[in-house]
């Protein structure tokens, strides 16, 4: 994945996933494949083996589903996390401190159970 | 036919007969138990023959009252979600073979013969006895999550789903009433004399457990107080219940397309600003009910189809997600997003199987999400619905958005806070113990099949369809809208515009109900007390002074009960005889 390295993990704690060349990959990938794919569109689009339902604007412009999925994202993270403001509230707004707890299950049985499998809790 | 069965058993009744059964076994037995019902509910079904749409094969027909009860009706429609409904228990079981506890493993059976017998009832009454069913069932499985808050979040749903069942059973009285039949079949919403009040009941009680729109708060209330085993059984078959009924009931009812389209986009916001993963999984399941709704609102074969494939993968890749979350929520005891990251590095089955559900709900090529939801927005097209259709592809960026990339991204990847190095040198959690393990792959391989190979959805879907999913239009279009919208991600993370993980609560519509909505419930407890006891005091002191009065008067010495001197009387006479002669002189 694209994110910056947790600053604190040992080099040793790293995965495949988390070193410098995976994130160069995954730059060159994403935008790479999306590349691909819109151009096979518009070569669709001037074989004239696309079915557009709409006009110029819409999906018989050949990059139209790339630029839709784009600003639909940005739109959706950019605008949505002001929500935020409105209806964010402390954690145990409802139930207390209770739904700040961790929440694994104590049954009496599964735990005897998984006493039994030598899985205890940790 | 099975042999050693009735003739007519009903799917539901062995898997509810079963669920009762499992109560007196272990962990093991309860688990074999159900993987036999669920196997002999499947054959069952299947041994008594499935019609096409319009000529569906009927069994159990009894009249009582002139009330005609069709328990058991199998058409393609049906069946397809009777079929996807045992797949889902079979799943649910063997996940839940080590972890389930007794109450979740044995409502889970019932609950889960609830949505059979509810998508096979072929009349109204029927339809309602299970519908009431799937509710109770369902809130012990909430209830089993433990604790305070799932106690109050069950309360809160069952409450809620009690309201459905009533207003459906309001719905059928008045339906049967003015001599409708007692078949479940098509209602019209908008007649000739404008709209129906009855079928906008019973489409309300059906929009309650669909979810629509100010009516969904059940659902992120309830569904993430559950264990993670509870979760999985939730997932499937309340909401799937519902879409099934308005596939039969509403198809092509205009007014849902407008409230499927609202029901995509509003969750999409919520997930985005949500902690907790669970509750994301919840408010996504919420958006893919819009593209069920919408589709069913659309109304053509092509979108019915769409909307029973749509129901048919979505409860794979929802609980296969489900289960992912679940496994996690074992082994560190939290599905907060502020408290994991970096798990695939010591849950990598987990990860895989989750990955391959976030792929599907995304609708990547190849795997189940993108045989089902093509057909919806291709359905929206060809009736030339820009708006709904335009809707449409927003909510599949958001879906990528919050279950594609957000669950399995803070999850497994971000930030690694298990590192030993960071933890005093404690190990990192386990992988998924191994009957989840297999649950999680079973649910996975499915969505990889009818990803690879569609066929095998397409032969169960209610009308002919000779729709083909890989054309390398659908493929090139998706694609572009998929890798530039994860091209859009990588961008905001990389200038730190996607919004850090807060540990929070988000409120929802539920809050009017739950802090302004109690707040007037206890003032009015409260002055109806206070009335009361005004009313009582005033009565206390009026009684006192009745009394008192009485007592003044009559008591030995008192104005009627002490001796007069015969004057006194003589002048009462007197004067008695006075007025006597006064009113004979005027009459």
């Amino acid at each position: 994945m694209s994110d910056e390295q947790h600053p604190d993990i040992l080099p040793e704690e790293r995965s495949i996933f988390e070193t410098p060349g995976w994130i160069r990959f995954m730059w060159f990938f994403v935008p790479g494949t999306g590349l691909f794919f819109a151009l096979m569109n518009i070569v669709l689009a001037v074989l004239h083996k696309t079915h557009p339902h709409f006009g110029w604007l819409f999906d018989k412009n050949p990059v139209f589903y790339g630029i839709v999925g784009f600003v639909s994202f940005s739109f959706i993270v950019l605008v949505g996390q002001h929500l935020r403001k409105i209806v964010m509230r402390p954690e145990d707004y409802y139930d207390g401190p209770e739904a700040t707890m961790p929440r694994i299950n104590t049954d009496d049985e599964v735990r005897m159970r998984s006493i039994s499998l030598g899985e205890t809790d940790e | 036919m099975i042999p050693f069965l009735p003739a007519e058993t009903n799917p539901a009744i062995i898997l509810m007969v079963a669920g009762v059964l499992m109560v007196f076994f272990g962990p093991r037995g309860r688990g074999i138990i159900g993987v036999i019902a669920v196997a002999l509910g499947f054959l069952q079904m299947y041994s008594l023959g499935v019609g096409p749409m319009g000529d569906a094969q009927m069994y159990g027909i009894t009249e009582v009252a002139g009330y005609e009860f069709i328990p058991l009706r199998l058409d393609k429609l049906s069946v397809v979600f009777a079929t996807i409904f045992h797949i889902a228990a079979l799943v649910n079981v063997i996940y839940g073979w080590q972890g389930a506890t007794k109450v979740e493993a044995s409502m889970g059976i019932v609950y889960a013969g609830s949505a059979i017998g509810g998508a096979l009832a072929g009349d109204l009454l029927t339809l309602f006895v299970f519908w009431e069913i799937a509710a109770i069932s369902s809130v012990f499985i909430i209830w089993a999550g433990g604790g305070h808050a799932a106690f109050k979040a069950g309360m809160r749903y069952l409450v809620i789903q009690v309201m459905s069942g009533l207003l459906l059973l309001a719905g059928i009285a008045l339906h049967l009433v003015r001599g409708g039949s007692s078949e479940f079949g098509a209602f019209k919403l908008v007649g000739e004399a404008g709209v129906d009040p009855v079928a906008a009941l019973i489409l309300f009680a059906f929009g309650i457990k669909a979810c629509f729109p100010i009516l969904h708060t059940w659902l992120q209330d309830s569904y993430p107080k559950a264990s993670g085993v509870g979760a999985v059984m939730l997932s499937a078959f309340t909401t799937k219940l519902a879409i099934y009924a308005l596939a039969r009931g509403f198809a092509g009812t205009d007014i849902l397309i407008p409230i499927g389209a609202t029901m995509t986009v509003f969750p999409v916001f919520f997930a985005l600003i949500e902690n907790d993963l669970r509750k994301v999984l919840a408010y996504s399941l919420n958006n893919q009910l819009g593209f069920m709704v919408c589709a069913i609102g659309i109304g053509t074969p092509l979108a019915i189809n769409g909307a029973a494939a749509h129901a048919f993968v979505h409860i794979t890749y929802k609980a296969l997600l489900f289960m992912g979350m679940g496994a996690v929520l074992l082994r560190t005891g939290t599905t907060k997003a502020t408290d994991l990251g970096g798990l695939h590095k010591s849950m990598p089955w987990t990860t895989a199987f989750t990955i391959v559900g976030a792929m599907s709900i995304s609708a990547f090529p190849l795997f189940s999400g993108f045989v089902a939801k093509s057909m919806i927005t291709l359905a929206a097209a060809e009736e030339h619905m820009l708006l709904a259709w335009l809707v449409l592809l927003f909510a599949s960026a958001g879906v990528l958005e919050h279950s594609g990339i957000k669950i399995p991204y803070f999850a497994f990847f971000a930030h690694d806070r298990f590192a030993p190095s960071l933890r005093n040198g404690a190990p990192r959690p386990k992988e998924a113990p191994l009957s989840m393990l297999i649950a999680m792959g079973l649910a996975a391989f499915l969505c990889l099949l009818v990803g690879f190979y569609p066929p095998v959805l397409y032969g169960l879907l209610p009308y002919e369809t000779d729709y083909h999913a890989y054309t390398l239009e659908h493929v090139a279009t998706q694609m572009q809208l998929l890798m530039f919208a994860i091209f859009a991600f990588m961008l905001l993370v990389r200038f730190k515009l996607y919004p850090p993980e807060v540990r929070s609560v988000n409120l929802d519509v539920d809050w009017f109900w739950r802090v302004p909505g109690r707040k007037a419930l206890m003032a009015a407890v409260q002055m109806t007390a206070d009335v009361w006891h005004a009313i009582w005091a005033a009565l206390r002191d009026i009684t006192g002074q009745v009394l008192s009065g009485i007592g003044a008067v009559h008591r030995p010495g008192g104005l009627l009960a002490r001796y007069w001197t015969v004057g006194y009387t003589a002048l009462t006479t007197a004067a008695v005889l006075a007025v006597a002669l006064l009113l004979a002189f005027l009459s």
